[in-house]
């Protein structure tokens, strides 16, 4: 793995954050659990933090995993903890809708009810819940594979009237107490998500015209507060071995393009996970994967 | 394989291609709106992506008007920018209530109206215009509003309690006050009967075969049923085909691809067809009308 990759990857004087973020159905699960499997068997306490359907994650895991961190069996070194996006969505909605019933008419509640069925609603409620471990200073490395968009993080950080605001929307209430702490809690967050030494923001895209610009166009949003992408990981890469006939020669000269094209707009290391031949499912196939991904044995 | 449901009975027919971005929607879309000119349709395709890809696939300027499509009769086309788009539609939404609103609420509902339903909902704002028109036999839409944005618009239109509520702080909103919307509430409501009609309306999933998107497919066609809008046809796409399977790797990626077709078949039960990947993008009108023809046939 050469100097740039690790001062991204390994932590640096205290706890790195890893954000892998992307369009859903990217790999964004398989490259943190890759990640954080690698790192766990480089000796780094890793905590791997996802937001997965619960059957999708055990299986790619190979065992089950519940929302608060907890050590797995499957590697030494690593914990984690999965955050089901949807059961956090209606736990959500339903603390604000029971807040919402003792103050509004029904039609009022309809409305605010189908306002919280959105899927801005469904990224707040997950990043509500792991919004506490950002700031979790207890392992070597934290790998997210999701990560907020910009437009969340304007919304949380609007000077609007906070008292209304947590409320009724409840974000990390009931835990903290005071007003003014969740506040300084959020202030602090994305301190640490804009600080490019301590937190390291990763795209995953395929080497293909449109996920190439979504991505572009998120990591620009983020831009607007103080995020920075510094890596890419470019998944699904045809590699040469593998195109012998004239059909996948030429997928993979388009993708080279287009691996280029990602080079010049987003100018930050690319890492390359090549498509293999099944799915990746297990701790041994993790293993595989991530010394495909940043080389190396267990222990180098 | 013969797809009555793409073809239009009586004036006028709306297609919708939904899907994930990079799935394919854009050439899928416009290979079908090259078909159907072809077959004497009258046709316009209008997209909202962020990629003015139009003008790359038909090798022409497009751009935000109705342009005539060059060497193909009766197809038209055009580009919508999400992002004017988005902007407009978050102008028209706040100017009339600015003057009532605190600072800071108008700034909260301002960033609201960034979110990516606010775009969705300015995209779908900007195809109801074309579904009050009937100058053409198919107006073809690279992109779909979800069951999300559809219930929204179906609410009660009384933005006096919008403002009541936001003031409160409960400005949840994600495509901002539906309230406000009210001056349109009439246009939304036929739209929506339009696309519950599937005389006149179809949908169209684009989907690979593989599990998120399988997964992620089957809960917004469920999302749209719950305002009764029928999902009609899937796409699968990124098809390998078997031909030049020639090796082991790639024979073991087509028969993972073979387990989730079964799969998408037993849990949809909705028509599908199958379109195989190829070793090069499509451009120009010779491709798409190949395209095409091996899609919807020949005849």
């Amino acid at each position: 793995m050469n100097r740039d990759i690790e001062e991204l990857i390994l932590p640096n004087n205290g706890t790195r954050r890893l954000f892998i973020a992307g369009k859903g159905g990217v790999g964004k699960t398989s490259i943190a659990c890759i990640t954080a499997v690698w790192l766990a068997r480089r000796g780094y306490g890793t905590l791997l933090v996802t937001t997965d359907p619960a059957a999708h994650l055990a299986n790619v895991l190979g065992e089950k995993i519940g929302d608060n961190p907890t050590e797995t069996g499957g590697a030494s070194k690593l914990w984690a903890a999965n955050i089901e996006q949807e059961k956090a969505h209606q736990e959500y909605k339903k603390r604000i809708l029971d807040a919402a019933k003792e103050k509004y008419s029904a039609e009022t509640i309809r409305t605010i009810e189908e306002e919280l069925n959105s899927p801005c609603a469904e990224e707040m409620a997950a990043f509500d819940k792991f919004v506490g471990l950002i700031l979790e200073t207890d392992y070597d490395v934290i790998v997210f594979d999701t990560a907020p968009t910009g437009h969340t993080l304007r919304l949380l950080e609007l000077p609007t009237d906070w008292t209304r605001q947590i409320e009724l929307s409840g974000l990390v209430s009931g835990r903290t107490g005071s007003i003014e702490n969740v506040k300084e809690k959020f202030r602090k967050v994305i301190e640490i998500m804009s600080d490019p030494t301590i937190t390291t923001f990763a795209f995953v895209m395929y080497p293909e015209a449109t996920p190439i610009l979504e991505a572009w166009r998120a990591a620009e949003e983020l831009k607007t507060v103080g995020i920075h992408t510094n890596l890419i990981f470019a998944n699904l890469t045809l590699r040469e071995e593998h195109c012998r006939n004239e059909f996948f020669k030429k997928r993979k000269e388009m993708q080279d393009r287009y691996l280029k094209e990602m080079k010049s707009r987003f100018n930050v290391p690319i890492l390359k996970m090549p498509l293999l031949d099944s799915e990746i499912a297990g701790i041994e196939a993790l293993i595989k994967a991530g010394e495909m991904l940043y080389g190396g044995g267990p222990n180098a | 394989m013969t797809l009555d449901f793409m073809l239009p009975k009586a004036k006028t027919k709306f297609l919708f291609f939904s899907g994930k971005g990079g799935v394919g929607k854009t050439c899928l879309s416009s290979a079908t709106a090259v078909w159907l000119a072809r077959r004497g349709y009258k046709s316009l395709i209008v997209t909202t992506d962020p990629a003015p890809n139009l003008s790359d696939v038909f090798e022409q300027q497009i751009g935000h008007k109705i342009t005539r499509v060059n060497g193909v009769e009766n197809l038209w086309a055009m580009e919508i920018d999400p992002d004017r788009a988005t902007e407009e539609y978050r102008n028209r939404i706040l100017d009339p209530i600015r003057q009532f609103l605190p600072e800071e609420t108008l700034r909260v509902m301002e960033e609201q109206l960034r979110s990516p339903c606010a775009s969705e909902m300015a995209a779908f704002d900007k195809f109801i215009d074309f579904m009050e028109s009937t100058e053409f036999d198919v107006v073809i839409f690279d992109t779909a509003p979800t069951g999300h944005t559809l219930r929204l618009l179906e609410l009660p239109a009384d933005w006096s309690k919008f403002i009541e509520t936001s003031s409160q702080g409960a400005g949840q909103t994600c495509i901002g006050p539906v309230q406000s919307l009210a001056a349109a509430k009439d246009k939304y409501d036929r739209a929506i009967e339009i696309m519950r009609d599937k005389n006149k309306a179809t949908f169209a999933f684009v989907l690979q075969p593989e599990s998120i998107p399988i997964y992620e497919t089957s809960r917004s066609i469920e999302e749209l049923r719950t305002i009764g809008i029928d999902t009609s046809i899937l796409i699968i796409n990124g098809i390998l085909p078997e031909e030049q399977c020639t090796d082991d790797f790639f024979k073991k990626r087509r028969r993972m691809q073979e387990k989730y077709l079964k799969e998408i078949d037993g849990k949809f039960k909705i028509p599908s067809v199958q379109v195989s990947l190829l070793d090069t993008e499509i451009k120009g009108l010779d491709m798409l009308s190949k395209f095409g023809a091996g899609l919807f046939g020949d005849a």
